[in-house]
């Protein structure tokens, strides 16, 4: 394994990893956001 | 083989470097159309229907006009990644660098990719604080505060014409038809509806939330086929051995301006209409800057993929693995199709088209906004109710779709003006943008509106000049005017217009600024540089 290949490995660990991490954060915040952004308006509208 | 074609425009959109790899896609001939396995096309299906299943779980909140063009202000750094990379990496930059990679090695990372990125970095830390700060809603928005309406106006409609998805509708018919088998227009006409109607349902947050299930699918699978495709050729020795050895050149002989032109092309970033709604849309300014840090790391190491997986498909051309007379534009798709097992190539595909998709959904959007917060507001109707402006913000979207399908499938010469249009939005709307933002000095609607125009005649002059007094290069793909100046020639290149139009632009905001008169209090004028 040249340093290309290992650049290459590194860089799909880097990429999958990330996607994994923030899929994750993501799912926990999406509901709460689309929910809240409504509850926090209303007051506003009041 | 040296079929040294310039690339897209990167560090752009894809609505903005939408250029060669899109053009490439579309206009060299019949397409080679894949076989592609049921269960993989299921899948493709299945993706589809998610896509309307959220905008249809958003619609049914009746989002009001914030929630439904900024996603109430309240998007947080996960999503806002998901939608930024996106929205700036799509099929210009999957076909468009792997297709560098295929014919000149590294250099599409090293060369092309990565100079551009100081434009994030500045847009991250400089830019988007500045923006948070002063609480916009649109980009035409931020020159009609400091410059008056005529400039907003000015603004609007170039961001408009910015967003029609001309090029991105005509990508997805051809994609359509490579990987599905529906005739190019038919694929257009029904894939592209289905982004728009899941954007006229649910606005910014349908749009965002298909981006993110479309990031992850295209990461996962691109991290999976690049290493499954190395491993299939021999790795990178293997490389070596069968590639030019050019091909490794850090910075692969382009020329010194070609190189800084194109690192320039990364400033369109700090024009786009579509970055802009984004940075709206965050929660705060931490929130947008973390996104656009997380979102170079994983720019960085897509870019480096998509590179490799082109110079293993150049590889694995050489050894006859892939077809003798594969397209370079084909090879990303044909080579990781080859390396993956049947049903991630269907997660695979869906990414693509979902790549090509997102592109539409965000600019109609962009343009739906414009038409109706930028132009109808204050031209038609100051008092609008916020389901008025909904509404006239659908109907916008409508319109920016059905001319981008017109564009994209009957006016043919048109289409080819179109790749032209992210050197427009630059030249015309960056100078007075950043000098609203950044500068705390004396500003005049005059400046404003002899910036936009001065900017928009010189881009103009310079392009269709440089097409008439030059002429073009087979080798590079675009128009070149070589001048003696002295006795030494001096070549210029099409791809040079904004070292040209921007001064020029800045020309006619100090002219605007000393002959004009500044916005009396009364006028809705906000400094916005502290």
């Amino acid at each position: 394994m040249n340093g290309w290949d290992f650049f290459t490995y590194f860089s799909s660990i880097l990429l999958a990893g990330s996607a994994i991490w923030i899929f994750v954060l993501f799912l926990r915040d999406a509901k709460g956001i689309i929910q809240g952004s409504r509850e926090i308006e209303e007051p506003k509208e009041d | 083989m040296n079929d040294h074609k310039l690339p897209y425009s990167h560090g752009e959109s894809d609505q903005a470097g939408a250029g060669l790899a899109e053009e490439n896609l579309l206009h060299r001939g019949a397409p080679t159309q894949m076989t592609i396995s049921p269960i993989d096309l299921t899948i493709v299906a299945l993706y589809v229907c998610v896509m309307l299943g959220i905008g249809y779980y958003v619609f049914k909140k009746s989002p009001n006009l914030e929630e439904y063009l900024l996603a109430g202000r309240s998007m947080t750094t996960p999503i806002l990644v998901c939608t930024l990379a996106s929205t700036y990496y799509g099929l210009d930059v999957l076909f468009g660098t792997s297709e560098i990679g295929f014919n000149d090695g590294v250099v599409a990372f090293f060369g092309y990719s990565e100079l551009s990125l100081g434009f994030y970095i500045f847009a991250a830390y400089g830019l988007s604080r500045k923006l948070k700060q002063a609480r916009f809603t649109s980009l035409p928005e931020i020159l009609s505060r400091s410059y008056g309406a005529s400039a907003g106006y000015l603004g609007a409609v170039s961001s408009i014409l910015f967003s029609i998805p001309a090029l991105s509708l005509f990508a997805l018919g051809r994609l359509s038809y490579v990987m599905l088998g529906i005739d190019a227009q038919i694929g257009a006409l029904l894939l592209g509806s289905i982004a728009l109607i899941y954007t006229l349902w649910g606005g910014l947050w349908a749009v965002a939330i298909t981006d993110t299930v479309q990031f992850v699918f295209m990461c996962i699978t691109l991290a999976i086929a690049v290493p499954l495709l190395m491993s299939q050729v021999g790795g990178f020795e293997t490389v070596a051995a069968n590639v030019p050895s050019t091909h490794f050149d850090l910075l692969g002989g382009i020329p010194f301006w070609l190189m800084v032109a194109y690192a320039a092309t990364g400033i369109s970033i700090l024009v786009d209409p579509a970055f802009y709604q984004r940075i709206f849309a965050a929660k705060s300014f931490s929130q947008v800057r973390n996104a656009m840090l997380i979102a170079l790391v994983v720019w960085g190491a897509y870019d480096w993929l998509v590179t490799a997986a082109g110079m293993l498909a150049r590889t694995g051309v050489e050894l006859g693995t892939l077809p003798a007379g594969l397209h370079s534009n084909d090879a990303l798709l044909t080579a990781v199709v080859m390396a993956l097992p049947v049903g991630l190539v269907g997660f695979f595909l869906a990414g693509v088209l979902a790549t090509s998709m997102s592109t539409i959904d965000s600019y109609c959007l962009v343009a739906g906004g414009n038409f109706s917060y930028d132009l109808y507001r204050p031209l038609l109707k100051p008092d609008a109710s916020d389901q008025e402006l909904v509404r006239a913000t659908k109907i916008g979207i409508g319109i920016s779709w059905v001319l981008g399908f017109l564009l994209a499938f009957l006016f043919d010469r048109l289409m080819s003006l179109w790749v032209f249009n992210a050197s427009l939005l630059t030249s015309t709307v960056l100078v007075p943008l950043f000098m609203s933002l950044f500068w705390k000095g004396r500003k005049t609607p005059a400046a404003g509106v002899s910036s936009f125009l001065f900017g928009m005649v010189s881009v103009i002059i310079y392009y269709f000049g440089i097409a008439q007094l030059g002429s073009y290069d087979d080798t590079w793909g675009t128009y070149i005017w070589t001048v003696e100046i002295g006795g030494n020639p001096y070549a210029l290149w099409q791809e040079y217009a904004l070292f040209f139009s921007l001064p020029i632009s800045f020309v006619g905001f100090l002219v605007g600024n000393v002959f004009g008169t500044p916005l009396t209090p009364s006028a809705e004028t906000v400094e916005v540089a502290p």
